[in-house]
């Protein structure tokens, strides 16, 4: 079976470099048989990789173990999720799971081109086609995973204890669905340079692919956090460590993209700004895979450290100086960007947005970057660092979020935007008066969380204005909301994330502002009063289970004379592993989780050792995540409205106007 | 022309913000990182300073004590032992990890303390598999 992996590898690489091959010679020729055959050939490699997938998959689950990939990450006693997961466990599997996900976008954007709406078709499925061979070739001929010992081992060596948690199961994937999917906007942004249709509209063409691969990796982001608060065992969701900077990064640029994309004027035509953010955006993750990859930088997550980082650096190269080249050629054709008639609107707004999105991604990236001079300036870069200058850049930024909807595109109107700001400000100023009432003295929690308050109202009131002005219209209430939600999809889909956003935040302040933390010990039956909450040690035990030893500590949680909950911190030995592993016990509600782990005890007295965390509002960035979601589910659902149909007839018609005189002429085949 | 210039100001603007994170908060945020030998070599002036250390960690000198919830162990690098107390969480990996990077003061009396302790974990997949 590891032999037909490979053999399927091999053949989807035939397959794509006739694809290569075939649309480069069709574009050349303008022949469309060629093209056709091109992009033919990109369907048969991603049904050439879903069979390597499969047969990955088949070894893994027959726990062939001479297959060194299966032995290297999972052995008899791996439960089956986690076997399955085994595919994304290590290098190997990765690669071959990034390539097959990129064939499946790369047949998405062959079908999507079958449209005449999108002529481009055969410049973006090349330069998908390119990425997609570089990935075959470091999978085929770097990092094998059908790669055979030369002997069959008993057993495997099994799977990382840390990673065996139900994340492990949707994280990696979700990621790499968010840095896959961004290869789609860059091979259509280079399309739009190579064949110099600079003219056409460009926004609504990027738009959807880019959201879709922003959800996946904010989703994703958000996911892994929550992973290493329930797995890590100290209470922390973030860490800064390169491989957490690696997904922010491309995020930040994307959200920054996203914002651009809302600047149009010239029907939304290619601007330079777009390309720097879909090129950065798509730099950035290939960015991220060759740090830690490449062992450069060391994290925590340490990858196998392996010369594959330099072909992601020859990658990433190749990726930025051709497109530098291509939009120098391009230059004289490219549209200037929108400015702004008036300081105070929405496209300064959106400006500046975009700016600060920038230089938060470009101060994280430095702070990434530093430790390569820290062993020749003997200085090392702490986390506050990362903590002050985000707080710094992405704290008004969030202000923002409350001003910008108020904004009018045309602007010039201050009074006007005062006075729609005030209620706004007075929301912001009541929860300030009510935070100070109830005792909150630190400043920096006070005002984030006033600026929250006063982007929450400043939302809530685009919502409010939208229902009463269809309500004035006569429709009922619910049915108002509803359409709210059905005619401007982009427009209340988009608030909702930013109401999502705004959740994140609070949990992020909260939890960092306010968290209280005491390490003790407790002998059995004694109690111990950590904020609020009294802990009462019952007992201990320590038993074998499948695979490994569990101990457990059973403490009685109560508040104040009330008992509120059981929990049951425990410490896991995996056999197959000589680390431990913490698995926590949390009682969480929407004020505040408490958090125990386990961190040792006398066998004799059956003395407990625990690490004790109040962490408050921390739900609310999981929550926060969950609403995103919606909002970007809700921006991106396929609309029938009349409102984007006309947009689409527009659309149309613009591209009956320049398929006159259409270099490859393949609208003809539609 | 009012175009470029509205590009030029919000380059400055960014160049502006980051150069001034660069110098405020990498100022309030910045440890010396030396090797153990540089450490020894800085004495006295290191004393009191915040450092970080990263070095091998000697297995048989571990020692976790209950009570005082106090982790002690030696650094190694070459010739050179540093004796570190660790005050805090512990890190899972901690039992299975090469390097350690810590960070903290060293004290007089010849003792790094630490207070903040960061694992570099072995990875798993770094294993060879073998007969």
């Amino acid at each position: 079976m590891s032999d037909l992996g490979f053999f399927t590898l091999s053949l989807a690489l035939a397959t794509t470099t006739y694809s290569i091959v075939g649309l480069a010679l069709g574009i050349r020729k303008r022949d469309g048989r060629l093209l056709e055959g091109g992009k033919r050939a990109i369907y048969a490699s991603a049904v050439f990789l879903t069979l390597a997938v499969v047969a990955l998959i088949y070894v893994l689950l027959a726990r062939d173990f001479q297959v060194e990939y299966v032995a290297s990450h999972t052995s008899r006693d791996l439960a089956l999720p986690y076997t399955l997961s085994a595919l994304w466990a290590g290098q190997e599997g990765s690669l071959l799971f990034w390539a097959w996900v990129l064939s499946i976008y790369a047949t998405a954007v062959v079908l999507s081109g079958r449209h005449a709406r999108n002529s481009l078709s055969s410049y973006s499925s090349l330069v998908v086609a390119c990425a997609l061979a570089f990935f075959l070739v470091l999978v085929i001929f770097v990092n094998n995973p059908f790669q055979r010992l030369d002997f069959v081992p008993a057993d495997g060596l099994g799977m990382n204890p840390l990673l065996q948690n139900p994340a492990m199961i949707w994280h990696p994937p979700i990621v790499y669905l968010g840095y896959v999917g961004f290869t789609v906007p860059f091979a259509l942004t280079l399309a739009v340079l190579i064949s110099g249709r600079l003219k056409d509209p460009y926004v609504p063409l990027v738009r959807r692919w880019t959201l879709v691969s922003w959800l996946c990796l904010g989703v994703g982001t958000v996911m892994g956090a929550q992973w290493a608060y329930v797995e890590l065992g100290w209470g922390g969701y973030w860490a800064w460590d390169p491989v957490e900077n690696a997904s922010l990064l491309p995020w930040l640029t994307s959200t920054a993209l996203i914002h651009s994309l809302m600047l149009r004027r010239d029907r939304g035509a290619l601007k330079v700004s777009h390309i720097v953010l879909v090129v950065a955006t798509f730099a950035l993750c290939i960015f991220g895979t060759f740090v830690t990859r490449s062992g450069m930088i060391s994290s925590v997550h340490a990858f196998a450290v392996s010369r594959i980082g330099l072909y992601f650096l020859a990658f990433l190269i190749a990726v930025i100086v051709g497109s530098v080249v291509l939009t120098f050629r391009r230059r004289s054709g490219l549209k200037g960007e929108d400015g702004a008639e008036s300081l105070i609107s929405r496209p300064t707004a959106l400006w500046v947005t975009i700016v600060l999105l920038v230089a938060a991604m470009a101060a994280i990236l430095l702070g990434t970057l530093f430790p390569l001079v820290s062993d020749v300036l003997n200085v090392a870069l702490t986390t506050d660092y990362f903590n002050l200058s985000s707080a710094v850049i992405l704290g008004p930024l969030i202000l923002l979020m409350g001003i910008c909807p108020f904004t009018t595109w045309k602007g010039g109107d201050s009074r006007g935007l005062a006075r729609r700001l005030l209620a706004p400000l007075i929301g912001a100023l009541l929860t300030a008066a009510l935070l100070l009432f109830l005792g909150l003295t630190d400043m920096f929690g006070v005002l984030a969380f006033s600026v929250c308050a006063f982007v929450t109202v400043g939302t809530l009131l685009q919502f409010y204005g939208g229902l009463r002005s269809r309500r004035a219209s006569g429709a009922n209430p619910l049915s108002a909301f509803v359409s709210l939600f059905r005619k401007q999809r982009r427009r209340y889909g988009g608030f909702v994330v930013h109401l999502g956003i705004v959740m994140i935040t609070i949990g992020v302040v909260g939890s960092s502002a306010y968290k209280i933390e005491e390490s003790i010990t407790l002998d059995q039956g004694a109690a111990h009063t950590v904020g609020g909450y009294t802990l009462r040690y019952e007992e201990f035990s320590y038993l074998p289970s499948v695979g490994k030893d569990v101990a457990t500590a059973t403490l009685v949680v109560y508040e104040g004379d009330k008992q509120v909950a059981v929990l049951r911190p425990e410490k896991h030995f995996h056999h197959s592993s000589q680390q431990p592993v913490s698995e926590v016990a949390i009682r969480s509600t929407l004020k505040e989780d408490l958090y125990v782990a386990l961190t040792g005890w006398e066998d004799a007295s059956q003395r407990i050792a625990l690490e004790v965390i109040v962490s408050p509002l921390v739900v609310w960035i999981w929550i926060g995540g969950g609403v995103l979601l919606v909002g970007a589910v809700v921006a991106l659902w396929p609309a029938r409205s009349p409102e984007v149909v006309e947009q689409s007839t527009e659309l149309a018609m613009d591209q009956l106007r320049h398929s006159e005189g259409t270099p490859t002429g393949e609208e003809g085949q539609q | 022309m009012k175009r470029k210039y509205r590009f030029l100001a919000g380059g400055a603007v960014i160049v502006a913000v980051v150069l001034l994170l660069l110098l405020t908060s990498m100022r309030s945020s910045t440890v010396y990182y030396l090797t153990v030998g540089e450490l020894r070599s800085q004495v006295p002036e290191i004393y009191g300073q915040r450092v970080r250390v990263a070095a091998q960690v000697d297995r048989d000198s571990v020692d976790w004590v209950l009570g005082s919830s106090t982790l002690s162990f030696d650094l190694v690098e070459g010739e050179e032992v540093l004796p570190v107390t660790y005050e805090g969480l512990v890190p899972d990996a901690f039992a299975q990890s090469e390097t350690v990077v810590v960070e903290g003061q060293y004290s007089p009396n010849g003792i790094f303390e630490a207070d903040t302790l960061v694992v570099q974990c072995p990875s798993k997949y770094e294993a060879r598999v073998t007969e």
